[in-house]
């Protein structure tokens, strides 16, 4: 005769997720500042036109931001008036914003795979 | 990139002729303003992108923007353009193990997004919407 027991007490449990939350949050957030200063600097160097007054190189930006509990977001954005034709133009020929977009989310993607365990055991 | 397998199965396409002229599908133009040896009809553009790269499988998916354009003095309805789109999102999604001509071989080519919103060209002096598709190709050498 054998007997398989346990004792289930889910008090550390309940715990352990009641801190998740704000360890989560952390460290998105500051996956998601890492990205955006990353972003920027991303389109700074890969705009596809020739600066003349180098105006809209340097006007190029991201903002992070978590506009909601549980929501994050990256702002990829210019800063002249004139930048919409550089975007829509000729078929896009100078765009940023969507490829940096596109680079950065697929790296920001990446990053975050297996960040949840990472968080659930660490200290931050 | 499979260049050439994306271009002539869209120029080859009989459906898709019938919205543009063959000619009238062009990849990479490098000049401002409308390119002068189309065809005063609808046109195409592909913009091959940049790619996406998995660290795990070290390859990824390369973009392909799809711009659809009606010249204004044609039409300002974007039915044609909706209509293009539709058409040439059929024919790639359907590109599976495909060999071009530049010794490029499509893997596999699918939708990668939602389209752009109805949009105008104030270079080309267009109507436009664009669209996202990923190409995942080999050059047929490494098989």
């Amino acid at each position: 005769m054998a007997k398989i027991r346990f004792d289930y007490n889910d008090v550390k449990l309940r715990g352990n997720i009641d801190d998740l939350f704000p360890k989560l949050d952390r460290a998105i957030k500051a996956t998601m500042d890492f990205t955006a200063t990353e972003g920027e600097a991303y389109m700074k160097t890969h705009a596809p036109w020739t600066d003349r007054t180098t105006n809209a190189r340097n006007g190029l930006h991201t903002i992070a931001s978590s506009p909601a509990k549980g929501k994050y977001e990256i702002l990829f954005a210019h800063t002249m008036h004139y930048d919409i034709y550089l975007e829509l133009a000729n078929s896009g020929r100078y765009q940023v914003i969507m490829p940096s977009v596109r680079h950065e989310g697929h790296v920001l993607m990446e990053r975050f795979r297996g960040l949840l365990p990472k968080v659930a055991g660490s200290k931050l | 990139m499979s260049r050439a397998a994306i271009l002539d199965a869209l120029r080859d396409d009989t459906p898709l002729s019938a919205l543009v002229p063959e000619g009238n599908i062009i990849a990479n133009p490098q000049g401002d303003g409308r390119p002068n040896d189309l065809q005063k009809d609808n046109f195409i553009v592909l913009r091959w992108m940049e790619q996406d790269w998995d660290t795990r499988f070290r390859k990824g998916p390369r973009n392909l923007e799809v711009w659809a354009h009606t010249p204004k003095e044609k039409s300002d309805s974007y039915n044609d353009i909706d209509a293009i789109l539709l058409r040439v999102t059929k024919v790639i999604d359907t590109l599976e193990l495909i060999e071009g001509e530049d010794g490029w071989k499509i893997t596999m080519a699918y939708p990668g997004g939602g389209w752009s919103g109805d949009l105008v060209d104030p270079s080309y002096n267009t109507i436009m919407k664009n669209a996202l598709f990923k190409v995942l190709s080999n050059p047929v050498e490494s098989h």
